[in-house]
């Protein structure tokens, strides 16, 4: 391939790239040894990339420190956790409050009691629902905004 | 546990995607550092890297079944590990940009340059370090997956959907910046 042109400035570039990041070919090493004999300012470059290469990396074990992996896997299995015994703690709720309400009403249509506590109970169930209704309409608005629609699964 | 130590990343997806729990542990163990330190370099506040990386893995451990494992494990948690920093951001409001105002970062700094190094080589981490941060944001982020997170050329392809070819260019850009900044007189 490079033996009757000079191989592009591009294509040098890459192959100074691979070479410091070891993912050089046998071929593209030969390639580019020959380019740098002729030219022993790329040579110094490559020299300098291989020193900046290893400098950055050395940052690694700062970044990626020691840790606790099981203290890591607890923490994220028990949030896994949580999420779903809140999932079931407001199915429980609701199938509660639900059966409440029926009883409550059925009650309420074949009980003879005062006219005050009948209201009371009118109010009382009311306010409740219209509570539930707003938290509802709530949830609904911040799926529309969730803050994790972006992630891509 | 002990014996998914010796499988493949595919082979562990493909065991987690059917709910083993051993398999999907091992997952997380070869991971999570990776994980918390692309958070840490998106966010450079270590509880809040901690806080993301953890909800990356409960996102992965959800949708395990829906990883392609012909691609890159890795780079679908950098992608994750970004998106799930982005939102942060966003819904936090604050003035966060990944990968771009990482100088500000006053507690990362003193941690990475508060270890037993000599006077000279501090030095140098420090010239280094602000070099880094004077990259624009796409050669910063190329380098650091790079060097730091230690992706291949596939794997950067992938995950920042661009050519291998300019994987190779970007970098070679970005490491002949920080050659100029740190070796100046070598670099003319």
């Amino acid at each position: 391939m490079m033996e009757n042109k000079t191989p592009s400035e591009e294509y040098i570039k890459q192959l100074l790239m691979k070479q410091v990041d070891g993912e050089i070919t046998p071929t593209e090493s030969h390639e580019l040894e020959a380019y740098l004999a002729k030219h022993p300012e790329v040579r110094r470059e490559l020299t300098l990339f291989n020193t900046i290469k290893k400098e950055t990396t050395e940052m690694k074990e700062f970044f990626m420190p020691e840790m606790a992996w099981e203290d890591f896997w607890l923490s994220t299995y028990n949030r896994v956790e949580r999420g779903l015994g809140w999932i079931f703690l407001s199915l429980g709720l609701l199938l509660l409050w639900g059966f409440a309400g029926y009883e409550m009403v059925t009650e309420f249509i074949s009980a003879d009691m005062p006219a005050v506590v009948r209201w009371g109970i009118v109010s009382l169930w009311t306010g409740g629902g219209l509570l539930l209704l707003s938290v509802i309409r709530e949830r609904l608005a911040v799926r529309k905004h969730d803050i994790y629609r972006k992630v891509q699964r | 546990m002990r014996k998914w130590t010796t499988h493949s990343d595919a082979e562990i997806i493909t065991a987690g995607s059917s709910g083993n729990r051993a398999a999907l542990e091992e997952l997380s163990k070869r991971y999570y550092r990776q994980a918390y330190s692309m958070a840490l370099l998106n966010m450079r506040q270590p509880d809040i890297a901690m806080d993301i990386a953890q909800e990356a893995f409960i996102r992965i451990l959800r949708n395990i079944d829906r990883f392609d494992v012909s691609r890159s494990f890795s780079a679908w948690l950098y992608v994750i590990v970004r998106n799930l920093c982005n939102n942060y951001r966003e819904r936090k409001q604050k003035r966060y940009t990944a990968f771009s105002d990482m100088a500000d970062s006053n507690v990362l700094e003193s941690r990475l340059l508060s270890n037993d190094d000599s006077i000279e080589r501090r030095e140098r981490k420090q010239l280094l370090w602000n070099a880094i941060h004077r990259l624009s944001e796409k050669e910063r982020e190329i380098v650091v997956l790079k060097d730091i997170e230690g992706f291949s050329y596939r794997e950067l392809a992938e995950c920042l959907q661009i050519p291998e070819g300019t994987v190779m260019s970007r970098l070679y850009n970005a490491r002949r910046k920080l050659a100029a900044e740190l070796n100046p007189e070598d670099m003319r």
